[in-house]
């Protein structure tokens, strides 16, 4: 298990190289570069200001020299942001970004989970069609949409919250609603589909054969086999929470790493998309893991060598 | 089973109690109210984006600008309507009171006495002349865009090049550079004494020192922090307010600097607020969020009869411009006939939805050299298009080459552009591509000259004709994008900047944009914007200018006659 482990960690060497390798060469290879302007700098200006940040020299030395400053924990310095360091601008935007999704995933989790489950032990009765219109409803509603409607109401209407910024409770709420009901009707979906499956298992009739207690019976038996495929699907979810969401960021003018990423990429802001992609492939890689490791604390049967 | 049915309903209702224990807090959260004397002097405005920099000498921006005019002052500044007036200096340097030499190449300018950052030190000559060099120094980084409108200062150009060109790099050694800084024509006299030599006679350099590049910035902050000078905390400035708080891409907070010199600002406090999303931000000031936002341009027709809403002309045109280097635009004939061809106020209704004014002249209203005949032989006559393009040998348009209309992948560029293209269809019969580029390759494309038509939107950067000229349309001049070379306007040009009567030169400004309009017309003058935006009607005696930045009523924000009403 620990052999494997650290098998895992040293194969997100590789992956994040090449992450690296094709965003550095797909970046560069797009027209342009960070020294646009309303109004267009003259040549020898911006010939100047390549050699400053050494944007003058061949790529692959460019590259080389990316990865060296990498290994030191220098992700260089934004061309759009009066040179603070990449490390600096991201990390506002992660912590964010990160908050932000946390909290949806935590009420998609809350709210989902026993949602499906109930909806599941209640099979074809009112609250099973309850759960399942919510569910879809959910599903079909796109977040900005749901973000208008939370404005319309909380804002607009009765005044009560804020729309736009970051920083405290009230601010949070429009935002965290709007980006968890996707989650949340996603995870009440599958947690059903899967409750419905292990609900038919023999070892759920015995449970209750036993005469187990129905608390018993759900929890122990039912809800964590269930879990496991909702698991698998539970990783890259909130991987795609925590990495920001570029729309319910511009939405509620919240400072995340989404917006960050999008404005650097049309500011060819080179330092910051470099430093955002790597930061994406490694929390998803990492949620892979993680997900692989649940796995197995969840199924005694899995075990990984 | 009836148990999990009990605790079903239990979660649920938990569920709702804790909704409402939510909302009902949130209620009764605390506003910005102040209590018991009076409504706090506050003003919340929203930016579109974190400032690029807040250091004068390397803001470029429009938002950058907008807050070091509230940071910062130089040495003049400007009145409601536009005119020079002393700043920091105690008298704006003219011939009669010996602050211009005989010759009109040395000013010197006296500062008030007892200045002082808003750190308590003391603010002098020495710190202008610092700053002034810095300006210039070739290792400074910024966009260095506006240097060279300062080249008039002895040296300065020298100092600014010393790196030499892309083709022929010059490295000097440290004392070499060392040399040509002290070369820059900035010189200290005393402590309240600055002199400043120029190369050549100049009319608009004292506009020039009221911009922000003039804006003193502090040596010992500046050597200990490096870049990192400019963030709250750290920033040492000397204008009406001081930077308290700098959260980067959520909010900027001013307050009023207790050590300026001037006249106590209405506003005790500035809260800007990064809003990049116009419709957010259009909610938020809805919400009561804000105090000021842009009008969002799906909403122009609806806000146009409310009360809170504001359309200011601005020194801004819009103008087609053809590339005199390529096929067919490399005939007069034919860009006169493509200029002609297009329905000015048909643009104004339809695409600016009546927010501008419709034009056939470069150099808006508002501006020394604005001429209300200018480019009446490029004015809208499908008639005379038609013929011109006979003329050229194109009868109705047969054996034009392919033609593109290059423009920016954002609405308004886009809206323009199927404008025009449907323009010249119906009144030339001439079919044209529109190709559509985000903003970093669009510059790419447009600044090394690939484009045969493109929009040029142009702002003042100060109110003179010569910014509408001769940084544009001189022979080789940086922002020369058409490849435009006409020496009878480059010396026109030349002589204006020489020459020492104002009305005088700006006469040669007049005729060298007829030049450029009617015999050559290398640009097709569209509209001059007008900008809408919506303020609270609680803020008290905003005043607007027709070179604002960013934040609308910029210039003059930090005036003693602002105030917020209860509301």
């Amino acid at each position: 298990m620990t052999a494997y482990f650290i098998r895992r960690l040293l194969w997100l060497v590789p992956v994040l190289l090449f992450v690296a390798a094709i965003t550095f060469v797909l970046m560069h290879s797009v027209p342009g570069g960070p020294w646009d302007r309303d109004k267009p700098l003259p040549p020898a200006a911006v010939e100047q200001l390549n050699r400053k940040y050494g944007l003058d020299q061949p790529l692959w030395e460019q590259f080389g020299r990316y990865l060296l400053g990498l290994l030191h924990g220098d992700l260089g310095v934004s061309y759009r942001q009066s040179d603070r360091p990449v490390t600096e601008v991201i990390g506002d935007g992660i912590k964010v970004s990160a908050t932000l999704g946390g909290l949806a995933m935590l009420v998609s989790a809350v709210v989902g989970l026993p949602l499906g489950i109930v909806a599941a032990l209640r099979r074809n009765r009112a609250l099973d069609y309850l759960s399942v219109s919510l569910a879809t409803l959910g599903a079909s509603t796109p977040n900005f949409v749901l973000g208008i409607i939370l404005i319309v109401i909380f804002a607009s209407t009765f005044h009560l919250l804020p729309t736009i910024g970051w920083g405290s409770w009230k601010q949070a709420i429009m935002p965290v609603l709007a980006l968890s009901a996707l989650p949340t009707a996603f995870l009440a979906r599958i947690t059903r589909a899967s409750t419905l499956e292990v609900l038919n298992q023999d070892y759920v009739r015995t449970a209750w054969a036993k005469g187990l207690s129905v608390r018993a019976v759900v929890l122990r038996h039912v809800a964590r086999n269930a879990l496991i495929p909702v698991l698998t699907l539970a990783g890259p979810l909130a991987a795609a929470l925590v990495t920001g969401s570029f729309i319910i960021e511009s939405q509620f003018a919240i400072p995340g790493v989404g917006r960050a990423f999008v404005t650097a990429i049309f500011g060819r802001d080179y330092g910051v998309i470099m430093g955002v992609t790597l930061f994406y492939g490694l929390v998803v890689a990492t949620a892979n893991l993680a997900v692989d490791l649940a796995y197995a604390a969840a199924d005694p049967r899995i075990r990984y060598r | 089973m009836a148990r999990t049915i009990v605790k079903g309903v239990k979660f649920w209702a938990l569920l709702a109690l804790l909704a409402v224990a939510i909302l009902g807090m949130s209620s009764c959260g605390g506003g910005d109210k102040d209590e018991g004397n009076g409504v706090p002097q506050v003003l919340r405005a929203r930016i579109a984006g974190d400032p690029e920099t807040l250091d004068p000498q390397k803001a470029g921006f429009a938002t950058d600008i907008s807050i070091t005019r509230q940071l910062f002052r130089g040495l003049v500044y400007f009145d409601e309507n536009l005119n020079v007036v002393a700043a920091a200096a105690e008298e704006v340097p003219t011939a009669e009171n010996g602050g211009i030499s005989n010759d009109g190449l040395t000013y010197t300018f006296k500062l008030r006495d007892g200045l002082e950052w808003s750190d308590g030190s003391p603010l002098t000559a020495q710190d202008w002349e610092y700053s002034l060099k810095r300006f210039f120094d070739p290792n400074l980084g910024g966009n260095q865009y506006y240097q060279s409108f300062y080249y008039v200062i002895e040296g300065a150009q020298e100092y600014n090049t010393a790196l030499g060109t892309p083709d022929q790099p010059l490295t000097p050694s440290q004392s070499e550079l060392a040399s040509l800084r002290e070369g820059v024509g900035v010189d200290t006299v005393d402590d309240r004494t600055l002199q400043i030599r120029l190369k050549a006679a100049s009319n608009t350099f004292l506009y020039l020192m009221a911009l922000w590049p003039g804006y003193p910035v502090k040596h010992e902050a500046i050597d200990s922090l490096g870049d990192a000078w400019t963030e709250a905390g750290s920033l040492v400035s000397d204008g009406p307010f001081m930077l308290t708080e700098w959260d980067h891409n959520q909010r900027l907070v001013l307050e009023r600097n207790p050590h300026y010199w001037g006249p106590k600002p209405g506003l005790d406090r500035l809260e800007l607020l990064v809003i990049p999303d116009e419709t957010a931000a259009y909610q938020a000031y809805q919400n009561g969020e804000i105090d000021f936002t842009v009008a969002p341009p799906a909403e122009l027709a609806t806000l146009k009869t409310n009360p809170e809403f504001h359309a200011e002309a601005q020194l801004s045109t819009l103008g087609l411009l053809f590339n005199t280097g390529q096929k067919p635009f490399d005939d007069a004939a034919v860009r006169k006939a493509f200029a002609r061809a297009i329905d000015r106020q048909a643009y104004v209704d339809l695409v600016a939805q009546g927010f501008g004014m419709p034009t056939t002249g470069w150099i808006p209203p508002g501006t020394p050299g604005y001429d209300p005949e200018a480019g009446q032989a490029i004015s809208f006559d499908p008639e005379a298009a038609r013929s011109l393009l006979a003329g050229a040998g194109y009868p109705e348009g047969q054996g034009l080459p392919a033609i593109a209309l290059t423009t920016v992948s954002e609405d308004i560029g886009r809206l323009s552009a199927e404008f025009v293209q449907e323009q010249l269809k119906q009144n030339l019969g001439v079919n044209v591509e529109i190709e559509l580029l985000d903003p970093p390759s669009f510059q790419m494309r447009v600044g090394s000259g690939e484009f045969q038509m493109t929009f040029l939107g142009w702002s003042a950067d100060y109110p003179h004709a010569e910014n509408w000229i001769r940084d544009l349309f001189h022979t080789g001049a940086s922002g020369n994008l058409a490849g435009y070379s006409n020496s009878r306007v480059d010396e026109l040009i030349d002589q204006a900047a020489a020459e020492k009567d104002p009305v005088a030169s700006v006469d040669l400004y007049k005729e060298a944009q007829r030049i450029i309009l009617d015999e050559d017309s290398v640009i097709a003058p569209i509209f001059h914007s007008i900008s809408a935006f919506l303020v609270k009607p609680y803020v008290r005696g905003l005043v607007f200018t027709v070179t604002d930045g960013e934040i609308r009523g910029d210039v003059f924000l930090a005036s003693p006659a602002i105030s917020i009403a209860s509301h």
